[in-house]
């Protein structure tokens, strides 16, 4: 049913990127609500790559996947003198202000007219055109994810993090350079985020500001709190249920006023419900 | 020209100005973000608006129930959600994702009772008063937000200075444990102000509707700007608070003289970065 | 024990994909009524929008399955919600429309969706009839994209035209918004007042979401215009007049097609008073169009949110139908057919599509008088 495989596309390109916020929220404790920037700059560096320059898919996402990093290396440092709550408004300071970037730099990015036109991927003469190879390409890059992700955690650099998030100030006077460590892993969440919004980009054919401001920040927070914090397996269930929520809405026939702001009202409540009675999410193993 | 724009950052100035100051009541009583604090604003102009509009009460006793009814709105939000974190010790992150979560709720059933058309407030055929003063120009309506701004400002700062409330409330500012020990009631306490903040958030609302109109979008904007005005003020001060809303104003309206209408959000959340990293304080020191 | 899951899951994926594609093929062969998809934001802040393409497609497909639908097959309309213009969710509908639904012909609404969504119609071969949705670049979106809408850079031409000529007026200022209706106007305009001997003395973006535009205003004033051309998305046009009045700005405001609407006349009040805007409007002393509009109002209880909207809607279906009539259900003989459309009477206006598929009818100038659209006078 291709239905169902537009829908899992949609679940995988989502999970690469809540798996990377987990990163960095679950584990290191860090509330980032720029993520959304980072999902454009994957998206326009394919875009921009693709249509201005001719680069192909793969060349494009090893130049974005660079110029993800360089940004987040700036921007994580930046953010890195900041604890939780003003961590999270600077972090939404830095989101507005890239979205601003998109929007009117319309030189580089066409601003709100977006860019139309992107191509599959294509390897070796094999075009991704069919969504069901698509859904096997995003697929295999969230299992990438995932597995890069688990086995990272059980090195030491993965132990730390846990313990940053538990105490940072007693683990840096025990020497440990907290503030790299933070500013590695924000890198190497970005950079996967980034890697998501290449697929997106790829898979919608046409890209422009509005689908990376900072309410889809929330939203991507959202769904590793609901999903559970320090818990791989969490981001990639609270991926599935915040995708299908709003499709198995459009199926049950309500009005259709209400069905749009009640999907909202149903995801605030899920939120607040999760915080207030289950803090550490579905399967998360962390209370913020 | 030069005072026409000065004149707009009043205006503008003046609406940030009683955002910040419920904002910083309400972030120094309960020492975290609320995200859901611009809504609260954007509640007060649609209560208003159903008052006026669709009950048919006049406009005075209209724009004073609503605005205590947004201050008890405040409350009961804080009674439902915040209070029982708090019990928990639960940390400033936590509440912050608790009010996003507020935020998204009061929003949208607020675009269901409402919908997400433009609406405003009070008989909008005519233009109304314009002033002028040194080839500025001004509405009714703009006076009376800066004349709000300031008289809240000044209100706030007799109660604080001169009553007994006011010395409850600084000394639970300087320290909450100290107060308890003392035998002050903090969560009563705290209440009051929220209170309070919430209906001057209340205000802000009501003014931005008579102004411009509401819309159910409109909280998250006014709330930034507060937070940001907040920030460079200051937080633990009203002054400052006060200050820092002119100063966003003054610098967002400067900027798109020379620049673009485009850039004001980022010019404002550029401010907000800038005085994080250099004067994380505020512009006050204490 | 993670990786086992995972490789599972994967493979029952795999076997549920495989034999729904089995499924799908078999609903191809039943005979079933003529299926037309709709995709509109039905809800959110476009809603008007939304029910007016509603509006015109029922009236449309009542009256063609009423005699009899056509060549004796009734029409199903298939509504989806793209929820305000949303992108991502126009591809999801047209996505589900296309492949689950297998409906050749569906109707999209605003041209941002158009523009996401025309690769997938043009990979499909299926045919993508736009009943609202003007921007220019649409003309070049695909083959298989008609729209009854008229073309932004149309308008932008006409208007320009009118200011040049009719009204006389050289020295322009212009305030629009920032998104991709306000951006791509605001360049056709700037090429065909360049060419009609204007001049844009100021121009000045603000954002969707603002609702205080005192000194964008206040840039303009002081650049002295003859007029002010205001290019908004929705009801802050007629904030945008009302906070220019208060500033002073005594000249003639000029509007396009999305200002020309009750909800900037309301937020306008008097400061509108005497505006002109550019539309496609619809012409109530034709019979079919009053027709049209009375049917509307008969069966919704409310006159149209926007009403050429309804017409364009309408006319779409009924020229869909007439081609399906001449050459079946098929996409490449409806595309063939549909851009041999000439004069084609329709409740919008007289239709011809030219070779990019778009219709080219005659705009009007109108005003807005007392809280009241109203055809323009000097």
């Amino acid at each position: 049913m291709e239905y169902l495989i537009h829908i899992a596309i949609i679940i995988s390109i989502y999970s690469i990127l809540s798996l990377g916020l987990n990163l960095i929220l679950g584990y290191t404790g860090q509330l980032s609500l720029t993520h959304a920037a980072f999902f454009g700059i994957g998206a326009y560096a394919i875009a921009i790559g693709e249509t201005k320059f001719h680069l192909n898919f793969f060349l494009a996402l090893l130049i974005g996947i660079v110029v993800a990093g360089l940004l987040a290396i700036i921007i994580g440092i930046f953010l890195g003198r900041f604890r939780r709550d003003i961590y999270a408004l600077a972090s939404l300071g830095t989101n507005v202000i890239l979205f601003s970037i998109f929007l009117n730099w319309t030189n580089l990015t066409r601003g709100p007219l977006g860019i139309p036109g992107i191509r599959r991927p294509e390897i070796f003469g094999f075009i991704f055109q069919s969504n069901f190879s698509f859904l096997l390409l995003c697929a295999f890059f969230s299992y990438l994810t995932y597995t890069i992700l688990h086995r990272l955690l059980k090195t030491p650099f993965g132990l730390t993090l846990k313990a940053i998030r538990e105490d940072e100030d007693v683990l840096s006077s025990f020497g440990y350079k907290v503030k790299t460590i933070k500013t590695t892993a924000f890198v190497i969440s970005a950079i996967f985020t980034a890697i998501a919004g290449r697929l997106l980009a790829s898979y919608i054919t046409f890209i422009d500001p509005s689908t990376f401001d900072f309410n889809e920040s929330i939203y991507f927070l959202s769904v590793v709190i609901i999903g559970g914090l320090a818990d791989l397996r969490g981001s990639i269930l609270g991926t599935i249920i915040l995708v299908i929520l709003p499709e198995a809405l459009r199926f049950l026939g309500l009005p259709s006023d209400l069905a749009a702001n009640l999907r909202q009202i149903l995801y605030g409540l899920a939120l607040i419900m999760m915080i207030l009675f289950r803090p550490q999410g579905f399967l998360g193993k962390y209370k913020m | 020209m030069f005072a026409q724009i000065l004149t707009n950052s009043l205006i503008a100035g003046s609406v940030y100005a009683i955002m910040a100051i419920s904002f910083s009541l309400v972030y120094s009583s309960t020492k975290f973000f609320n995200m859901a604090h611009g809504m609260i604003a954007v509640v007060g102009g649609y209560l208003v608006l159903t008052l006026t509009k669709l009950l048919g009460l006049g406009a005075i006793p209209s724009i004073i129930l609503g605005i205590i009814s947004t201050g008890l709105c405040g409350v009961i939000i804080h009674f439902i959600v915040f209070e029982p974190l708090k019990k928990r010790q639960s940390s400033s992150t936590t509440l912050l994702v608790a009010s996003l979560g507020v935020m998204i709720i009061i929003q949208a059933i607020i675009s269901i009772l409402f919908t997400s058309q433009f609406k405003t407030l009070g008989a909008n055929y005519n233009l109304g008063n314009i002033y002028t003063i040194a080839s500025a120009t001004f509405t009714e309506i703009n006076l009376v937000t800066i004349i709000s701004a300031l008289s809240i400002f000044a209100f706030l700062i007799i109660i604080f200075k001169y009553t007994r409330f006011g010395k409850i409330v600084r000394a639970l500012n300087d320290s909450e444990e100290v107060a308890t020990i003392v035998g002050i009631d903090t969560k009563k306490t705290i209440r009051y102000l929220i209170f309070i903040g919430s209906a001057i958030a209340g205000v802000a609302g009501i003014l931005t509707g008579y102004d411009t109109g509401l819309e159910p979008t409109m909280g998250m904007r006014l709330l930034l700007k507060g937070i940001v005005a907040t920030i460079i003020g200051g937080t633990n001060s009203l002054g400052g608070a006060l200050i820092g809303a002119y100063f966003l104003a003054s610098v967002e309206n400067f900027g798109i003289w020379k620049l673009s209408g485009e850039w004001k959000d980022a010019i404002a959340l550029g401010l907000l970065i800038i005085f994080l990293v250099f004067r994380p304080r505020g512009i006050i020191r204490k | 024990m993670d990786k086992k899951i995972r490789v599972g899951i994967f493979a029952v994926a795999i076997m549920v994909i495989l034999s729904g594609c089995a499924q799908t093929n078999i609903d191809q062969s039943k005979k079933e009524n003529l299926k037309i998809g709709v995709v509109a934001p039905l809800t959110g802040e476009m809603a008007t929008w939304g029910e007016s393409v509603r509006g015109g497609a029922e009236i449309a497909v009542d009256e063609i399955n009423s005699t009899g639908g056509v060549n004796g097959q009734k029409i199903d309309l298939i509504f989806e919600d793209n929820f305000a213009c949303d992108k991502t969710a126009s591809v999801n509908a047209i996505n589900k429309l296309i492949k689950m639904n297998n409906s050749k012909i569906n109707l999209m609404t605003c041209s941002g969706a158009v523009l996401a969504t025309a690769p997938i119609t043009e990979q499909a071969k299926t045919i993508m009839m736009v009943p609202g949705g003007s921007t220019a670049a649409i003309a070049e979106a695909g083959d298989y994209v008609f729209r009854t809408t008229i073309s932004d850079d149309i308008q932008a031409k006409n208007l320009s035209k009118f200011i040049a000529d009719s009204m006389k007026i050289k020295r322009i200022a212009i305030i629009y918004v920032n998104n991709d209706y306000g951006v791509g106007f605001f360049n056709n305009l700037s090429t065909e007042i360049s060419t009609n001997g204007g001049q844009i003395v100021k121009s000045e973006k603000y954002s969707p979401e603002d609702t205080e535009f005192r000194t964008q205003l206040t840039n303009i004033k002081n650049t002295s215009p003859d007029a002010l051309i205001i290019i908004c998305y929705g009801k802050e046009g007629g904030t945008i007049a009302k906070q220019a009045r208060e500033l002073g700005i005594r000249v003639q405001l000029i509007g396009t097609d999305n200002f020309g609407t009750n909800e900037v006349a309301t937020a306008g009040g008097q400061a509108v008073d005497g505006a002109i805007f550019s539309t496609e409007g619809i012409d109530m002393e034709q019979p079919r169009t009053k027709h049209l509009i009375d049917a509307y109002t008969q069966k919704y209880n409310h006159v149209p949110p926007v009403d050429y909207v309804v017409a364009d809607t309408y006319d779409a279906i009924r020229l869909l139908a007439d081609a399906i009539s001449a050459r079946g259900y098929n996409p490449d003989g409806i595309k063939d057919y549909l851009y041999g459309v000439k004069d084609y009477a329709g409740a919008s206006g007289v239709i011809t599509m030219n070779s990019n598929g778009d219709a080219f009818k005659p705009t009007q100038i109108r005003q807005i008088r007392n809280g009241k659209l109203v055809n323009y006078q000097n």
